[in-house]
């Protein structure tokens, strides 16, 4: 079942090669700007999976509605002249990277907790030979 | 059952990532660290490549039909002196020590005084001669002349044209430093539509008369057309020596 999030990346990358759609350059830094959003929920998603918090109604909303709300940044920011997608990088790049140092932290806890159960139950002698 | 739902959002999500990647991957100009500034330059830049190449093939072909000579001739003293004989012959037709001839123009350019006379520029030939026939020459030479010489003076690699003044006194014009007097008699074997083209392009003929000078352009096409003779001054190596044991 761990597998099926990676199966649906590449399900994606394949898509993606077969119908060989392209954008125009112009557009591309939209895009851009659209999949580090999209990056930022999945690890959103991840995180919130782990602490047991997750929504599925709020993970789909936050995904699309975060990649659309993005590109719309970066279009208004080339309309008004103001480079306003550098603003939507930093916030976008700082929440990634927050949501992975905590997965790695939880990921990091449940090993330690793993390692330190296991030898506890291992030594113990069985119940019969008391 | 929050984990399936968690799973099956997360697979969806990663398709849809997955595809904009791969449309933004597909999407990005190739080669853009490397911008070219413009399709002109592109053009220009292979057009003096592919002239290079050419040169390039020529000399090989050149060396090869050499290499060739050189090593049939080997073993027989009499074939390698013939071979080395036929290759000091071509290296001398190069270097224009010997007379050609064949289609090109012969340019003679005097003093007229039926010609319009301008304040600014009457006389100015006089003053400028070297400038202005040096001008001529490099325009041949740069559009199909392979061959020139200018009052008899054939005009080499080291070849001058310059002119000297006492002071106070007449300038005479020399080539190769040899006085040579008017009319000036520019005689150039070569592509004879080529020559004639860049002197109407240039209004040879009409800049020369604003200063009384008259310039007759006669076309030669016949191949025995034009006699270009063979340079006579001294070669660079007449003083220069090598040093010899350095």
């Amino acid at each position: 079942m761990i597998w099926l999030p990676v199966l649906g990346l590449i399900l994606g990358v394949g898509i993606g090669f077969a119908v060989n759609v392209t954008i125009p350059v112009a557009y591309s830094s939209y895009l851009s700007i659209a999949i580090l959003a999209a990056l930022d929920t999945v690890f959103g998603g991840i995180r919130a999976s782990m602490e047991k918090t997750f929504d599925g109604a709020v993970f789909l909303s936050g995904f699309f509605f975060n990649t659309l709300v993005a590109a719309l940044l970066a279009y208004i920011g080339v309309q008004l002249g103001v480079d306003l997608y550098l603003a939507a990088v930093v916030a976008f790049g700082v929440r990634l990277f927050q949501n992975i140092a905590v997965i790695r932290r939880i990921a990091f806890n449940r090993m330690h907790t793993r390692r330190t159960r296991a030898p506890e139950g291992g030594h113990l002698p069985p119940a019969d030979s008391r | 059952m929050q984990k399936r739902g968690f799973l099956w959002s997360l697979t969806g999500i990663s398709t849809v990532v997955g595809f904009m990647l791969t449309v933004q991957i597909s999407s990005r100009p190739q080669g853009a660290s490397a911008p070219i500034s413009s399709y002109v330059d592109l053009r220009t830049e292979i057009q003096a490549q592919m002239q290079e190449n050419r040169i390039l093939t020529d000399e090989i072909a050149k060396q090869r039909a050499q290499l060739v000579q050189f090593e049939a001739a080997q073993g027989r003293q009499s074939d390698l002196l013939k071979a080395l004989q036929q290759d000091k012959q071509n290296v001398d037709r190069e270097a224009g020590l010997t007379p050609v001839s064949g289609p090109g123009i012969t340019i003679t350019i005097q003093f007229d005084p039926n010609l319009p006379y301008y304040d600014k520029t009457a006389g100015l030939f006089d003053e400028i001669a070297d400038q202005e026939i040096g001008l001529i020459v490099n325009q041949l030479f740069a559009n199909g002349a392979t061959a020139i010489a200018i009052n008899g003076q054939r005009l080499v690699t080291t070849s001058s044209i310059r002119l000297v003044s006492s002071l106070g006194g007449p300038a005479s014009l020399q080539v190769n430093t040899v006085p040579i007097v008017p009319p000036y008699v520019i005689n150039a074997v070569g592509d004879v539509d080529r020559m004639m083209a860049v002197l109407t392009l240039n209004n040879v003929q009409a800049e020369l008369a604003t200063m009384q000078e008259d310039c007759i352009i006669t076309p030669h096409r016949d191949q025995k057309g034009v006699t270009v003779p063979g340079y006579v001054g001294r070669l660079p190596g007449t003083w220069a020596k090598e040093v010899s044991g350095s």
